[in-house]
């Protein structure tokens, strides 16, 4: 009998063994696919604003945040041969040596290969930079022809938190995602990365204009929110103190992304837009909320389902929206596509479709914006392109 | 003074160019009061500010120093928060009417107003250091000084 036993407890542990193996290495691989997205958001960011800058007048400098997988601990720069510290750095000599052709070096070295980025100098050879909270923080200075990197030094002021994790260019349209919840910063990347790709990258017309979007993150957790349950359960802020927060980073939209599972315990938050912010319920069972959200924020747009009792109180948001119109829907005569159906914000305003993102986007065609909607999102976004 | 102002018209052309690099901001802490906004306090901070440049709203905010406009800008002011959500098959909608929103805009050494416009009206603020009130007290006092001496000087002879 106690044989018997001992061989069902050696197998129930074997079994246990295995599922917990299983977990860690799921674990350890989904870790490893965030840190490689980070690091070639990295390095698109860094040659994007050596781009930049080196088509700027000589002497323009600017100062950058770049975000960074938790394990590179050091970045180093080594443009060229010529002067060449080989006693400070002798790591560097050998992955030189070993890496023809490259000029930027991380530490550790078995993570992530070296990278060939041209168009920088260094006035250290090499340059190495630490990484402090995740970020690397650099100067860029434009010297005709190639762009001078310098390490950001304590006398630099620099806005404390901000990281770039996707950088196109000047004069794009610049979302801030901020921390609200989160237990780990990787949860919360991990986020930012599933809504930006979710609705930037694959829903139109987002996705047409990919090139036109600058991602940044403040990884600290904000501490000016609270959940609020009157009156109806949403995420409240002390927007002023909240907006300061935004302003470390370039924010043309700021993302809240709150985790309700962990500050809620799962109870049913509403997200919200308001101006230029949107609180973003991550636990909500639809990501897009995200897109009908920013379509408020961004587009201007109103609600295409009826809520009289609370839209009666404000009629002139439901009389200047672009998307609701009274018979015979004049706003959007002569697109192809459209209609005039009952029902948008209000019962006698009417809306371009049956359905859309605007309107109830879990139900069938509630997963595109529609012709009307599209239009003035594209419109916008031209400005950016 | 219009040696001043051409300073400023400088500086006003500069602005668009370093947009993009952080320095001082204030965040405006706005309110309505009967269908107007106002200003209710001003937070100063250091970063970045919106370019707003896919946004013609009716109502504008200008950051003035001297009489010259430093910077403008026009916005859309959010009369409501869109609240949404879903659970499961459920979806939850509706707006709450708001009192209160914020704006981030450049601050400039040397500010000295902030206006608010809307819809047939104009609101000023005064946001002038305290300090400035204390050049023409200064200039008062080296008057009063020189003269001292003069007369002292006159006296003497």
């Amino acid at each position: 009998m106690k044989g018997q036993m001992g061989i069902v407890l050696v197998f129930m542990l074997l079994i246990i063994g295995g599922v917990l193996a299983v977990v860690l290495y799921k674990a350890g691989s989904s870790t490893e696919a965030i840190e490689t997205i980070e690091y070639h958001s990295f390095v698109n960011s860094l040659e994007n604003h050596i781009s930049v800058i080196n088509k700027r007048p000589i002497g323009s400098r600017d100062r950058f945040s770049l975000a960074m997988p938790p394990t590179i601990r050091q970045v180093c720069f080594s443009a060229n041969d010529d002067v060449y510290d080989l006693y400070s750095f002798p790591e560097v000599e050998a992955q030189k040596n070993f890496d023809i052709g490259a000029t930027v070096f991380f530490e550790p070295r078995e993570v992530f290969v070296p990278l060939q980025i041209k168009g920088f100098s260094t006035i250290n050879n090499p340059l190495c930079v630490s990484v402090e909270k995740n970020k690397l923080n650099l100067n860029l200075e434009s010297k005709g022809g190639s762009v001078e990197i310098s390490a950001v030094t304590e006398q630099d002021v620099v806005p404390s938190s901000c990281g770039s994790l996707i950088y196109k260019g000047e004069d794009k349209l610049d979302l801030v995602f901020l921390n609200y919840g989160y237990e780990t910063v990787s949860e919360f990347r991990s986020d930012v990365g599933r809504y930006f790709d979710g609705i930037f990258l694959d829903l139109e017309p987002y996705a047409s204009y990919t090139d036109a979007y600058n991602v940044y993150v403040v990884d600290e957790e904000v501490d000016v929110c609270s959940i609020s349950y009157l009156p109806t359960q949403y995420i409240k802020c002390d927007v002023t103190q909240l907006h300061k927060v935004a302003a470390s980073c370039p924010h043309d939209y700021v993302f809240l992304l709150a985790d309700i599972n962990r500050l809620a315990g799962g109870e049913f938050i509403r997200s919200s837009s308001i101006g230029n912010l949107l609180k973003v319920n991550t636990a909500d069972s639809s990501m897009l909320v995200v897109a009908h959200e920013f379509g408020h924020g961004f587009g201007k747009l109103t609600d295409e389902y009826v809520d009289s009792a609370t839209y009666s109180r404000r009629v002139d948001v439901v009389e200047n929206s672009p998307n609701c119109a009274e018979v015979p829907c004049d706003k959007w005569s002569g697109i192809a596509g459209t209609g005039c159906y009952p029902g948008c914000s209000l019962s006698s305003y009417n809306s371009p479709t049956e359905n859309s993102i605007m309107g109830y986007y879990t139900r069938a065609g509630g997963d595109v914006y529609g012709p009307v909607n599209e239009k003035v999102l594209r419109d916008k976004l031209e400005v950016y392109s | 003074m219009r040696f001043f102002g051409f300073i400023l018209l400088i500086f006003l052309f500069i602005i668009p160019i370093s947009f993009a690099v952080p320095g001082p901001i204030s965040v405006l802490d706005l309110s309505y009061e009967e269908g107007e906004i106002v200003l209710h306090e001003r937070v100063e901070g250091f970063g970045y500010y919106p370019d707003r440049k896919a946004e013609s709203g009716d109502a504008t905010v200008e950051v003035m120093a001297d009489g010259v406009v430093l910077y403008s800008t026009s916005f859309v002011p959010p009369f409501v928060e869109f609240l949404d959500g879903t659970s499961g098959d459920v979806s939850l909608g509706g707006v709450l009417v708001v009192d209160s929103f914020a704006l981030v805009v450049p601050s400039f050494a040397g500010e000295d107003a902030i206006i608010i416009a809307g819809k047939g009206y104009t609101r000023s603020y005064d946001v002038g250091e305290k300090g400035s009130i204390l050049l023409p007290l200064l200039l008062i006092l080296a008057i009063v000084t020189i003269l001292i001496i003069l007369m002292i000087r006159i006296s003497r002879r």
